[in-house]
């Protein structure tokens, strides 16, 4: 008999059920190689009987060797076609690509809203502090009471409190084109240096260059938006405002509008065109020096008239405090999570009957898929607060800010509840929702025994018991984890 | 009760020779005459469909004897019944395998 040549093919078939055995699933690679081996070994001991080296014999061998390759691959073949995809229904995916498609349905409406945009604007452009509105002392502030001489008389003469002074008055003026029809804006007249007083963030065209001779118009972005239809070709063309032709030197953002009068458009002209009304009544807005900043009075300032003929004056802060959306979504959320505890238990409340406890990774997913729900339902209910309260307002409402504020919170509230509730529902393992909630027992029946529901893990990681009746002895829900005698009960492969 | 499953030739054929008694993978594919690669695969789906019944013979009988433990197959209940229809629908199967071989095996 030859030996080393025998050996040799033993030793290469042995190779091949290896090979083989290496395709098929781990949890069965064993029990395949065992068996193919065993019978290669039991094959091999009858064709040693015969005592001679037999090619015919060898072949068949490295045939059966060759199958087992063949079997392997079928073997995989079936264990995949037959293995499911993990169903994602009440699964800790599902749960966040929902919260995702919410946010994007939140996210989308908050960015064409106009209102949002003008409350983000009005956060984000402050204007300068120390800028005051000055006024005729027993006046309402939104009332125009100075009048152009009086504004050229501080301006011209030396000025302690103040080292930087505008003034503007406003007209309802007729504006339009060829392409715009015509509608009365209120126009503010106002002294060429607004602008840098106000530090306003205006988009200023290119065709608006220094030697232009036609008067700049700046257009709010609300007025843009109501009587302009957002055209963009608006910056840089020539409009018909009232009896001139001026040309429009940009739109300047919602949140700087907050000044007496509400003008829609700011017409920069020159001390001549203002003179020529002198007789009619503006605003004058005041940038305080440092002495006159270390008289205000909270934030009012007062300053007596000088001479007989002269009033009182009174001039009061422009900078108000504000919040933006941010800041009034932040306060929602801090009070929504202070009361949750009202509206929720949010103890742990769960503990296990066995011995069993998940990995620490399984745990820290437990809680990043808590954080990321607290996460993304906070964010939903931010944009979809400034949806609700922007939907039908067009500008910054302090009634809208308020509106957004309270459905901040009742969202955060409830977001932040349900998240809460649904992580107690989940199984510890698979993150996976309980499901076939079963009745167990009946308080009426039930003395030493407990009474309440019990949901079971479609994975066959976990049964939850909650009792209907807290007691001392079982007074919150339960977790109980599942041995591995519970697998037949459940599909191979599905869940895990 | 639920119909018996039809089943293929091939299938039919493995599940007769285990039927007359050749109860180990290799014997089983030299009687047949199916390679491998087409005898395995059949038997983990009849074993599948419980109409056979694999188990490992004892360690320490093999091990006494010399040999690894070898896995025998035999019929189940329901695997009977189905053999009995793959007979009437498979008329040469009894011929192709005969009881009287597996006394040899």
């Amino acid at each position: 008999m030859n030996v080393p040549l025998e050996w040799t093919f033993h030793a290469a078939h042995l190779l091949l059920l290896r090979l083989a055995s290496c395709i098929v699933r781990g949890s069965e690679r064993r029990e395949w190689r065992r068996e193919w081996e065993s019978e290669l070994w039991h094959a091999r001991q009858a064709s040693l009987a015969a005592g001679v080296f037999s090619w015919s014999v060898q072949f068949q061998m490295t045939a059966f060797c060759v199958g087992s390759v063949r079997d392997a691959i079928d073997v995989r073949r079936h264990a995949a076609a037959g293995q499911k995809p993990a169903s994602i229904r009440d699964s800790a995916v599902q749960c966040i690509v929902c919260l995702c498609v919410v946010l994007v349905l939140c996210v989308v409406p908050a960015r064409l809203l106009t209102g949002v945009r003008a409350e983000y604007d009005r956060a984000r452009f402050q204007l300068r502090p120390a800028l005051i509105s000055v006024g005729l002392a027993d006046s309402p502030f939104s009332l125009p009471t100075i009048t152009f001489a009086q504004y050229r008389k501080w301006e011209t003469s030396r000025q302690r409190y103040f080292d930087d002074l505008v003034y503007y008055r406003i007209t309802i003026d007729p504006a339009g084109d060829e392409a715009h029809p015509f509608r009365n804006l209120r126009v503010a007249h106002a002294s060429a240096n607004l602008l840098a007083i106000f530090n306003l963030p205006v988009e200023i065209s290119p065709n608006a260059s220094a030697d232009d001779r036609l008067p700049q118009l700046v257009v709010s972005r609300e007025a843009w938006v109501r009587d302009f239809g957002q055209d963009p070709l608006l910056i840089g063309s020539e409009l018909h405002a009232g009896a001139q032709t001026v040309r429009v030197a940009g739109i300047v953002s919602y949140g700087s509008w907050q000044l007496p009068g509400h003008p829609d458009a700011w017409l920069l002209d020159g001390k001549n065109q203002l003179a020529s009304a002198s007789g009619a009544h503006g605003f004058v807005i005041a940038h305080l020096s440092s002495l006159g900043q270390a008289t205000m009075l909270g934030d009012h300032v007062y300053i007596a008239g000088e001479g007989s003929d002269s009033s009182d004056m009174e001039g009061t802060s422009l900078a108000q405090p504000i919040d933006g959306p941010l800041r009034v979504f932040a306060f929602a959320l801090f009070l929504a999570l202070l009361a949750l505890p009202a509206v929720t238990s949010i103890s742990r409340s769960e503990s296990s009957f066995s011995s069993h406890r998940p990995s620490l990774l399984s745990r820290l997913c437990r809680w990043g898929f808590l954080a990321a729900k607290m996460s993304l339902g906070a964010s939903i209910a931010y944009f979809a607060s400034c949806d609700l309260a922007y939907w039908n307002i067009s500008g910054f409402s302090p009634m809208a800010e308020f509106a957004q504020f309270i459905f901040a919170f009742v969202i955060c509230l409830f977001t932040l509840r349900w998240a809460v509730l649904d992580q107690r529902h989940r199984c510890p393992v698979c993150l996976r929702r309980v499901t076939h909630p079963a009745q167990v027992g009946t308080a009426s029946c039930t003395f030493l025994g407990w009474n309440g529901t019990e949901m079971i893990c479609t994975g066959g990681h976990t049964l939850l018991h909650v009792p209907s009746l807290p007691t001392s002895w079982f007074g919150a829900q339960r977790w109980l984890y599942l041995d591995p005698s519970w697998e037949f009960l459940f599909a191979a492969g599905e869940l895990r | 009760m639920a119909q018996d499953p039809k089943l293929s030739h091939t299938a039919a054929l493995i599940l007769q020779a285990i039927g007359v008694g050749y109860v180990y993978g290799f014997s089983i594919m030299e009687v047949t005459g199916l390679p491998s690669g087409t005898v395995y695969p059949a038997m983990r789906r009849l074993e599948r469909d419980n109409l056979i019944r694999s188990h490992w013979e004892q360690e320490s009988i093999a091990k006494g004897e010399g040999r690894p433990a070898r896995k025998y197959y035999k019929l189940t209940i329901p695997g009977r019944s189905t053999l009995e229809a793959s007979r009437r629908r498979y008329p040469l199967l009894e011929r192709l395998i005969p009881d009287e071989e597996a006394k040899t095996v």
